[in-house]
């Protein structure tokens, strides 16, 4: 029987972020395409195509429609990109570099047109990064260095905040699951990630009734969430509102289907 | 005593999960609200969307609720009641909830949920056990609250031997009404218990295999005999008091209060009376009484299967009332 995969894992396969990198410094401004779900982000989220259906450079979203994928003529100029996705033994859909700008945010969300139990994976590559890139999956969080491979399960909320000074830019590869791949995930190294500023907040205040005083009054949630932000910052925690914001969510959601089988 | 459980002064245990791998308990800070809707669910929806309650919860397993119970004993329950659905019970409810030294909790989920630990292997003992911890957990008194009534699910006529055996000193009415009008009623809209399935045949008596080819209304009229059938088993033996619709709302002052043990002054006879001017499920509506309506829009197959099925065991009530 097969075993249910891990949230993330880190796979054996690890790249050079020298050479990533030189292929990301051929790329024109123009190349870039502003990412289509403008309502998932703000700031600057936007892409370049790899490979894609057809071929076609300006397709910027992960086109799960049933098409012949190829490679797009971008590729044949990085050939460190091309090593990198040459390596794969399973076939591959949309391949991406995906950009967040230095202070963007992408809002939590999910991506339901992937599964492991549907046979479409995505696979993360940091190209370029910095430790001020927070990306939370399932509240979690998990830090991805350049040149490694990660295996991600993107069906759970996830939420990205670059609140460094420089770009974050990962590569970004669909793949169809095959024996291949399956025991790439299976021998990876499963990560659990670590407790964010945000869940250690929440903690403290379940913990502390005089915390609790400040809030609980609060019922308009604008109000509420500012006086959080103040209280985070006394007490030296450091996360955003779009934390909150997400918690927020994740809680109604959780509420609401609490007697969901 | 864990630390958990220490922090849980002023938290109340609104929900319990119980298809997960473990069954959690969810606890929202409540402060001084009453449960004063016309079901406990509401109060706690209302409450569950402010900011902090919707954010801060604190989750726990079943065992935290006995240690609550250790430390901080709530009210013990001085009535039960029990009902076929659609009959006043929520009427008597608002009643009883005008004064304000009583809690009254109306059909809250958290029991059912208990309750129904029997499919996940729980002895009868264990639930027991949960039941009068969460009711312990459920009742501290906010406001000054001495007396505690808690109003079952309809199907929970056929769990009163074991909430009997869990809360033995705790007095308890069923309230019933003329079948045709209750059938009527639920054709308009049909309560959980009437939808097909949601009760099995160990609860309900009614054979799995003959459900599907039952009409919907041969399917609400079987429940509503199997809810009378066990109301009239238990009656005597467990020492209840069966009540008509027809006696409404006068009856919760003359019958079920005494009963209850429960005396009242003169003024807070008067404020319950004004209560009655307004219907149960929705306090801006005036209550109109409604028996005649419905006996007009009974179909000819409610008609036979009140003939038949139902209307001998209501005239059984009415002669042991």
């Amino acid at each position: 029987m097969p075993t249910a995969p891990p949230n993330a894992a880190k796979l054996s396969l690890v790249f050079d972020p020298a050479g990533l990198q030189a292929d990301l410094a051929k790329l024109g401004s123009n190349e870039w395409v502003a990412h289509f779900n403008t309502g998932f982000f703000s700031g600057d989220w936007s892409g370049a195509a790899l490979r894609s259906v057809g071929g076609d450079g300006t397709k910027m979203y992960a086109d799960t429609s049933h098409g012949d994928f190829a490679n797009t003529a971008l590729l044949q100029e990085c050939r460190h990109l091309k090593a990198v996705i040459e390596s794969f033994q399973c076939p591959l859909r949309s391949v991406r570099l995906l950009r967040l700008t230095a202070g963007s945010v992408i809002r939590e969300h999910r991506d339901y047109d992937l599964g492991y139990d549907a046979g479409e994976v995505r696979l993360h590559v940091p190209v370029i990064t910095n430790p001020q890139v927070e990306f939370y999956l399932n509240n979690r969080r998990f830090r991805m260095a350049e040149g490694e491979c990660w295996y991600l399960d993107l069906n759970l909320p996830h939420r990205v905040q670059n609140r460094g000074a420089t770009d974050r830019v990962h590569l970004v590869i669909d793949c169809q699951l095959n024996d291949w791949l399956r025991d790439l995930i299976s021998q990876g190294e499963a990560s659990l990630g670590e407790e964010s500023s945000y869940e250690a907040f929440h903690r403290q205040v379940l913990e502390e009734p005089a915390l609790q005083e400040e809030l609980i009054g609060l019922t308009d949630q604008p109000a509420f969430i500012q006086r959080i932000m103040e209280l985070a910052q006394q007490r030296g925690f450091s996360f955003m509102e779009d934390d909150v914001t997400a918690a927020l969510q994740s809680a109604r959601r959780n509420w609401m289907e609490r007697n969901i089988v | 005593m864990s630390r958990a459980s220490d922090l849980l002064d002023g938290w109340l245990p609104i929900s319990i999960t119980h298809f997960t791998q473990e069954p959690i308990v969810d606890w929202c800070r409540f402060g001084a609200r009453r449960f004063s809707e016309p079901f406990f669910d509401h109060t706690v929806q209302s409450e569950v969307r402010k900011p902090f309650n919707l954010l801060f919860r604190h989750k726990t397993t079943l065992d935290v609720l006995v240690e609550r119970q250790a430390t901080r004993p709530g009210l013990e329950p001085s009535g039960f009641i029990y009902h076929m659905s659609r009959c006043g019970s929520t009427l008597a409810c608002q009643m009883l909830d005008t004064v304000p030294e009583h809690m009254v909790l109306s059909e809250p989920p958290p029991m059912d949920a208990l309750l129904r630990l029997d499919r996940r292997g729980y002895s009868e003992q264990q639930r027991i056990t949960y039941l009068r911890a969460w009711m312990s957990a459920i009742s501290q008194p906010r406001t000054g609250e001495k007396r505690l009534y808690v109003k079952l699910d309809a199907w929970h006529v056929f769990d009163l031997p074991l909430l009997r055996r869990a809360f033995p000193d705790t007095p308890w009415v069923f309230l019933y009404r003329n079948p045709l009008e209750v059938l009527v009623s639920a054709m308009r809209s049909p309560g959980l218990h009437m939808i097909r399935n949601y009760l099995t045949e160990d609860q309900t008596g009614i054979p799995a295999a003959a459900v599907p080819s039952m009409t919907q209304t041969e399917y609400m009229a079987r429940i509503l005999e199997s809810v009378l059938k066990s109301a009239l088993q238990h009656l005597g033996p467990l020492q209840g008091k069966a009540l008509d619709y027809t006696g409404l709302p006068e009856s919760v002052i003359t019958e079920i209060a005494p009963h209850f043990g429960l005396s009242l002054t003169a003024e807070q006879i008067q404020v319950m009376r004004e209560k009655t001017a307004f219907h149960a499920k929705s306090p801006s509506e005036h209550f109109q009484p409604d028996a005649e309506s419905k006996q007009k829009e009974a179909s000819e197959e409610i008609l036979r299967l009140c003939t038949t099925l139902l209307d001998p065991l209501y005239n059984q009530l009415v002669s042991r009332s």
